[in-house]
């Protein structure tokens, strides 16, 4: 129901009347028309130039550093928390076979995880503690 | 059985709405807690992963729809100038919706969910809550359909379309995704109903609320119908396409993900049109909120937007994302829209409404303001210190530092997130008793006046 607006007022636009609620007709304020453009214009330079994903960049070398890999990501969350002993040095304590034997079959709270490596990996591991102290 | 008095399916939706924000405030106080202390209440029915669901699910499915819901029942009669199509039929939608959060409530302390995020009840529930969505709609529907006034307000084309969103994303959202086997896609249709839970349901419902309680509270003329029409057509519009950022750097195809990016920037398009249009409304009229505690909430919430609304684009970037994604970062954001934003406007609603049908004023002013100022304080603490952790948090990952040691570095600040989480939550007991109070009061003086009226006469 559009209702010509009473009080003539020169800055006020004409206002429709809805359910008892004046509305106003004032224009879009410019700021937000340029807003509008600029992601309008970035939106189809995204879907143009740009992948979509992060790229990941391959692993340079091979990975000679496995055993670091391994230790810090998997032993450590355990063994660097007081959860578990320091490993510092464990192989002037343990045997070789006995530190893989832990590994693969793992020891009273330390759960078995020898099905995540293969036996080289683990041999990997065995030599990074030898000069992890 | 169900009464048809006047207005009585709106205030009781309220009264459902408040009695479940306490519930479901105390089982996300229960996981902050647990995450302080992990052992407390570890038995069958409240380990965390029961908790933590049942708390978003009934936050959002439970208070905050039946908010909205009753927000409904009361804005959309009198934006159609006619009375609810049937009162009946909404208070006996009201107890049928009940029972089936009840049975969702149960069904997730007894482990039973779909483990999808927004959509965790399991299927025999979400079946029971999409008849009771649909029969609240058809009762709004046929409201307006019996409307007197010829044009519809905005927030009518808000609630209008927000009341077929709904069921339609809880229906792609939670039927599909149970059927289909494998992951990728399952993600996606579970994110389709994820995100659009948020965007066609919180904050259309939300928005169209905030333009109602705008010109009603300030008394002042809406801005400016042109921006109603961009901001109502571009959420409509894009918001769909936000689901796949939730997997943002996972493994969908890239153009899934661009096309999940660039809606979700396209958004700040509606989101600053539809804030333009409220501050426009609110020129002059500021300083009202220093005594108008539903106006001074209304605004709030309208900050919150925006903020919530700076981040989420942000977020969807695959650079951004990659940092914060699985962190405390995100719950923080998580809350800005539900609680900081649309509960915000969905207690200026109560304020507003509730006095309306019980006709009397809220019983308490002073409650009210400490509902404000705890809410807010608490919400401000409580999302800085998640912000601040899961900044921590994601670059602590990116270094590769030990994961157990970035759990142990996050202990300050999961024991700031539960104090400011103490401080919401006990916000909203001065809303359930204002509300208990100020309804109690007006009986006895609807009834005093009555007898005075029978011994005058
Ligand atoms: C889930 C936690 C956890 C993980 C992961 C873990 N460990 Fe352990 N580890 C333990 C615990 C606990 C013990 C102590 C067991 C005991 O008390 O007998 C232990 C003991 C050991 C020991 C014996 C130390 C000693 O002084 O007797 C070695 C060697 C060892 N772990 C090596 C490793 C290596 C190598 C890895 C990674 C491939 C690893 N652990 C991963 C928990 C873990």
């Amino acid at each position: 129901m559009k209702k010509e607006n009473q009080q003539h007022d020169e800055d006020r636009k004409d206002e429709d009347l809805v359910s008892g609620i004046k509305i106003e007709h004032n224009k879009v304020p410019k700021l937000l028309v340029a807003v509008f453009y600029v992601v309008a214009i970035w939106a189809i330079g995204y879907a143009i130039f740009m992948p979509g994903k992060l790229e990941v960049e391959p692993e340079a070398a091979p990975q000679d550093n496995k055993g670091e890999l391994i230790f810090t990501g998997t032993c450590l969350n355990c063994h660097a928390t007081g959860a578990a002993p320091d490993l510092k040095g464990v192989t002037d304590r343990l045997k070789e076979e006995d530190i893989k034997n832990v590994i693969k079959n793992g020891r009273n709270t330390m759960p078995a995880i020898g099905h995540l490596y293969t036996d080289k990996e683990i041999d990997k591991v065995y030599e990074f503690l030898e000069d992890y102290r | 059985m169900f009464t048809d008095e006047k207005w009585s399916s709106s205030k009781n939706w309220f009264i459902a709405a408040v009695i479940w924000i306490i519930i479901g405030m105390s089982m996300g106080l229960l996981t902050a807690a647990k995450q302080i202390w992990p052992d407390l209440l570890n038995n069958r029915w409240t380990t965390y992963g029961h908790i933590r669901s049942a708390h978003v699910m009934l936050v959002i499915y439970a208070w905050l729809s039946m908010a909205y819901v009753g927000s409904m029942f009361y804005m959309i009669p009198k934006l159609a100038k006619t009375k609810i199509y049937s009162e009946k039929l909404g208070n006996f939608s009201l107890v049928f919706y009940n029972i089936v959060i009840l049975e969702g409530f149960f069904a997730l302390l007894d482990g039973q969910t779909s483990v999808i995020e927004y959509g965790e009840f399991p299927l025999w529930v979400d079946v029971q809550l999409l008849i009771a969505i649909v029969i609240v709609a058809y009762n709004l529907f046929k409201t307006v359909g019996q409307r007197t006034e010829k044009m519809l307000y905005v927030s009518l084309w808000y609630f209008l379309g927000s009341l077929l969103w709904l069921p339609l994303t809880w229906i792609v959202g939670n039927f599909p995704a149970q059927w289909i086997p494998s992951g990728v896609q399952q993600g996606l249709m579970g994110w389709f109903l994820g995100h659009n839970a948020i965007g066609l349901w919180m904050t259309t419902v939300g928005v169209g609320q905030i333009y109602y309680l705008l010109p009603k509270l300030t008394g002042r003329p809406l801005y400016s119908h042109q921006l109603s029409m961009i901001g109502f057509w571009a959420i409509a519009t894009f918001y769909v396409w936000n689901g796949p950022h939730h997997l943002m750097n996972g493994p969908i195809p890239s153009w899934i993900s661009k096309a999940g990016v660039i809606p979700s920037i396209v958004l700040l398009i509606p989101v600053w049109a539809v804030l333009a249009n409220f501050w426009g409304t609110m020129k002059g009229s500021w300083a009202q909120t220093r005594t108008n505690v539903p106006l001074r909430f209304t605004m709030a919430g309208t900050i919150f937007y925006l903020f919530a609304c700076l981040q989420g684009p942000l977020q969807a970037l695959p650079s951004v994302s990659s940092v914060i994604k699985f962190t405390h970062w995100t719950v923080g954001h998580a809350h800005m829209g539900p609680f900081g934003a649309f509960s915000f406007t969905s207690f200026a609603a109560i304020y507003y409404i509730l006095p309306k049908i019980v006709g009397r004023e809220m019983f308490s002013k002073k409650a009210m303001e400490a509902h404000f100022w705890f809410s807010t304080v608490g919400f401000l603490v409580f999302a800085f210190s998640l912000w601040i952790a899961g900044v921590v948090q994601g670059f602590a990952w990116i270094e590769g530092v030990p994961f157990l040691q970035t759990v142990l570095m996050m202990e300050p600040y999961v024991q700031g997130r539960a104090i400011g989480g103490t401080m919401m939550y006990v916000a909203q007991f001065f809303l359930a008793w204002n509300m208990y109070k100020t309804i109690k009061v007006a009986k006895q003086e609807k009834k005093q006046q009555a007898l005075h009226q029978a011994v005058t006469a």
